[in-house]
Parts: C-alpha cells; sequence; structure tokens
C-alpha cells in the first residue's frame, strides 16, 4: 500500500469538498462514476456489525418528472420564507430510505444507529466524489404538503413515504452560480446557498465551544 | 505524483475498525487537536448549527476510562461456563484518546424535535466518519463503538458526575477511540491490569449484504 500519511494530500481532498446546490448539466456524469462512488461506499463505509440499516435509490435525470417532484418535494417552508434546495437537481441524486427489509427498527437504538450510518455513508459518498472531481450537496428539508409526493413514492417504490425518506444527496458538476434553470419546468431557481452564504450569516461556533479536553 | 483518486483508495483502505491498541506508543494531544482542526474546519453541518458536544478524554483519569469501558459492556445473548450473562467488551473505548459525542445533552444547539435529533444523529455519523478518515491520515486507527450500557450504575453515575452527560445510555451518541491500533486478540486494561478479550479478532463478522439488494438505480440504460 502507497503511503498515505500525507497531510497535503489530505488536505487538498477535504478542501475539494462543499456544499454545492447549483449545477452544470451541460457536461455529462456517466453511470460510472457513481457506480465507483458507490462501490467504495459498499466496500469500505463502517457499517456496525455490516448489517445494512439503509436503501439507496439512485436517480438520473431520465425521468424528469419525477426528478422535478423530489424537487418540489425538498423544499424549505418556513413561516416567513419558502426556499428550494437546488441540491436535488444535480446530474445524480441518491435518496437514503430505511431498509426495513433487513434490519428491524424495533428500539430507538436501533433508529439510532441508523441514522449514524447515514451520516457515515454521507460523508464517504461527498468524499469519494471529491476525489474523482465531482461535487455534492446534501439536502434533508422535506415539505410534507407536497400535493404530488404519493406520485412519487410510487415511482420510488416507498410504501411508508416520508417516514422512510431520510436524506438526499445530490451528485454532478457543481458551480458556483447564483441560480440554474430547472430542466422540468424551464424555469430559474434561486440558489439560495449563493444569497444568504451559511458561512457569512451564520458561521460556525468556535471549536472550543463543542470541543472539550478532559 | 498521485492524483486525488489513487490517495483516497489508499485512504479509505487504511481505515479500519479497531479494538486493540499499542498503548506503549504515544499519540500526542497536537495529533488530536489536528484532526479535530480538519473536522471544525470542513465536516458538513446542515445550516452550521451544531448539535453535540464532544468530549475528549486521554488516560489522565484511569478511573473515569475504565468506567467509560464497563459502560460499553453489554450483554451478549451466549452464557458463561458459570450460568451468567456473557458481556462483550469495547476495547475501541481503551484506545489512547476517546471522543464521546454527547447529543441533546450540552450540545450548542438545543435538540427540541424529532428532526433536529435525526439532523444530530446523521451529523455525528459525517463527523465520525470525517475524523476517522483524518486520523487514518495521519497514521492512526480509530474504533466506533455504540453498546451502551443501560445498568452499569457505577459508570453511569460516574460519566453523570465527571462529563455532566445525564442519563448516557440515551445522550452519548458514539464513542470514538483514537490512537495507535494493533491487529491482536487481547490488550491489557490499564486500569485493572487485567486482559481483555477483543472480540472481533476472535468472531466472525457478518458479511454485508450484496450491493444489489439495496442499492436501486432509476436512470437511462444507455449511459
Amino acid at each position: 500500500m502507497m503511503n498515505i500519511d500525507n497531510k497535503e494530500y489530505y488536505n487538498d481532498l477535504i478542501n475539494l469538498r462543499k456544499q454545492y446546490d447549483c449545477w452544470d448539466l451541460s457536461k455529462a456524469v456517466p453511470k460510472e462514476d457513481i457506480e465507483y462512488i458507490l462501490e467504495q461506499v459498499h466496500r469500505r463505509a463502517a457499517v456496525k456489525q455490516n448489517e445494512i440499516k439503509y436503501k439507496l435509490k439512485v436517480i438520473d435525470w431520465s425521468d424528469p418528472e419525477l426528478r422535478n417532484d423530489i424537487f418540489n418535494y425538498c423544499v424549505s417552508k418556513e413561516e416567513t420564507k419558502t426556499h428550494s434546495n437546488g441540491q436535488t437537481l444535480a446530474h445524480w441524486l441518491i435518496l437514503f430510505q430505511i431498509n426495513r427489509d433487513f434490519f428491524s427498527y424495533n428500539t430507538r437504538d436501533d433508529f439510532n444507529d441508523a441514522m449514524l450510518e447515514y451520516g457515515i455513508a454521507l460523508d464517504m459518498i461527498a468524499h469519494s466524489a471529491a476525489s474523482i472531481g465531482l461535487q455534492s450537496g446534501f439536502c434533508r428539508c422535506f415539505y410534507k404538503g407536497y400535493e404530488n409526493k404519493y406520485r412519487m413514492f410510487d415511482k420510488l417504490n416507498m410504501p411508508n413515504g416520508e417516514n422512510d425518506f431520510i436524506v438526499a444527496v445530490g451528485i454532478g458538476h457543481g458551480i458556483e452560480a447564483p441560480n440554474m434553470i430547472n430542466p422540468y419546468t424551464g424555469e430559474k431557481i434561486k440558489t439560495w446557498s449563493r444569497w444568504e452564504p451559511e458561512h457569512v450569516h451564520n458561521p460556525k461556533p468556535d471549536i472550543n465551544s463543542y470541543v472539550e479536553f478532559m | 505524483m498521485r492524483n486525488n483518486k489513487e490517495y483516497y483508495n489508499d485512504l479509505v483502505n487504511s481505515r479500519q475498525q479497531y479494538d486493540c491498541w499499542d498503548l506503549s506508543k504515544a499519540v500526542p494531544k497536537e495529533d488530536i487537536d489536528y484532526i479535530l482542526e480538519q473536522f471544525h474546519r470542513r465536516a458538513a453541518v446542515k445550516q452550521n448549527r451544531i448539535k453535540y458536544k464532544i468530549n475528549v478524554l486521554d488516560w489522565s483519569d484511569p478511573e473515569l476510562r475504565n468506567d467509560i469501558f464497563n459502560f460499553t459492556m453489554c450483554e451478549e445473548d451466549g452464557l458463561n461456563p458459570d450460568g451468567t450473562c456473557y458481556k462483550s467488551p469495547n476495547a475501541q473505548t481503551l484506545a489512547h484518546w476517546i471522543l464521546v459525542f454527547d447529543v441533546d445533552g450540552n450540545s450548542l444547539t438545543k435538540i427540541t424535535n424529532n428532526e433536529l435529533y435525526e439532523d444530530a444523529l446523521v451529523e455525528v455519523g459525517i463527523a465520525a466518519d470525517f475524523i476517522s478518515h483524518s486520523a487514518a491520515s495521519i497514521g492512526l486507527q480509530t474504533g466506533f463503538c455504540r453498546c451502551l450500557s443501560k445498568d452499569q450504575w457505577k459508570s453511569i453515575n460516574s460519566i453523570n458526575e465527571k462529563l455532566d452527560i445525564s442519563n448516557p445510555s440515551d445522550k452519548i451518541a458514539l464513542i470514538l477511540g483514537i490512537g495507535h491500533g494493533l491487529e491482536q486478540k487481547s490488550m491489557i486494561n490499564p486500569y485493572t491490569g487485567e486482559s481483555v478479550r477483543t472480540w472481533s479478532r476472535v468472531l466472525p463478522e457478518r458479511r454485508k449484504l450484496p450491493m444489489e439488494k439495496y442499492v436501486t438505480y432509476y436512470c437511462n440504460d444507455e449511459y
């Protein structure tokens, strides 16, 4: 094995990963790239006792209506404003669904194990993508009042619907633009992270406020 | 010169679960500082709202470390020869350093609903994966532990008192050991001097499901 003890490489890799919500859909992302990313996750992501607790739905743009439904479902609606999440318009979208076929969600501990492992897999997906020059964007905002959600859940074969839809991650050629066109509607959507960037409006707290050496 | 893909492959291959440690080799605090700085700078956090607190422990309080080790001693189905229930130790928690992730106890962002609680757990997973790869990038190993006892009362009281985590079986989302890992079947618990069986080297792991059982593509086959 090659020497991995190289801070420069690691720094480069983690600096490549950041949250994107706008995509250059004119450039293709072949299925082989997504297969490569998922093979890394399958082969190496940490899973307690090797019990897989999620199902992954991997979706390109071959059904634009489905993609538009997912886009409309992944909306944050607050009292004063609504914002869409362009992460879900990426070239490819991976949805995490609770896997009730192979794991019994009997206790709160089972559920907690699963949520943690969704996070582990998400982090691996994002860094695997970065290692081959692709960007990613996480989304966990859901508008449960979306009128066509049942059509979407039917197509995705998710009989438990919103109860089993945990998180989505878009993968593709990200761009730092203030808006993009939704290919289904032809309408321009505002990519709010460029208008209201978190690092400006809501920076992370100081590390010492949540990490304590004992 | 390697490219990022080759480097990433080497990095992910170097990360595996450890539960036995060579405590004769030191892991300086600077290494843990480096790992946590990387994590703080680059790990994904929804809307930058930190939903956990991380307690970082070395071996300066051996009694507390032993209490945490006992806290992760979980009952298995089997019985000991004397008829008592077999408890499997999780020596991940005997590593040079451990990170104890406290969710919903002392986190900066208060967990006020189930959605935030789910967010917090997913983000602890993201953090744990990030930290384990940061550790691998400087030649350290990691071991995850989420077996948390509900009846080891001495341990529970000690964690409550010293880490200010009430009801730790519910509030602790993960304990992550970091150090110089060893692929051995046993190690000595420095507090008791007793040998601890590192069960992952003794019991065969279950195999993962084949990928096609849990990954479904909805795509155009022309790709």
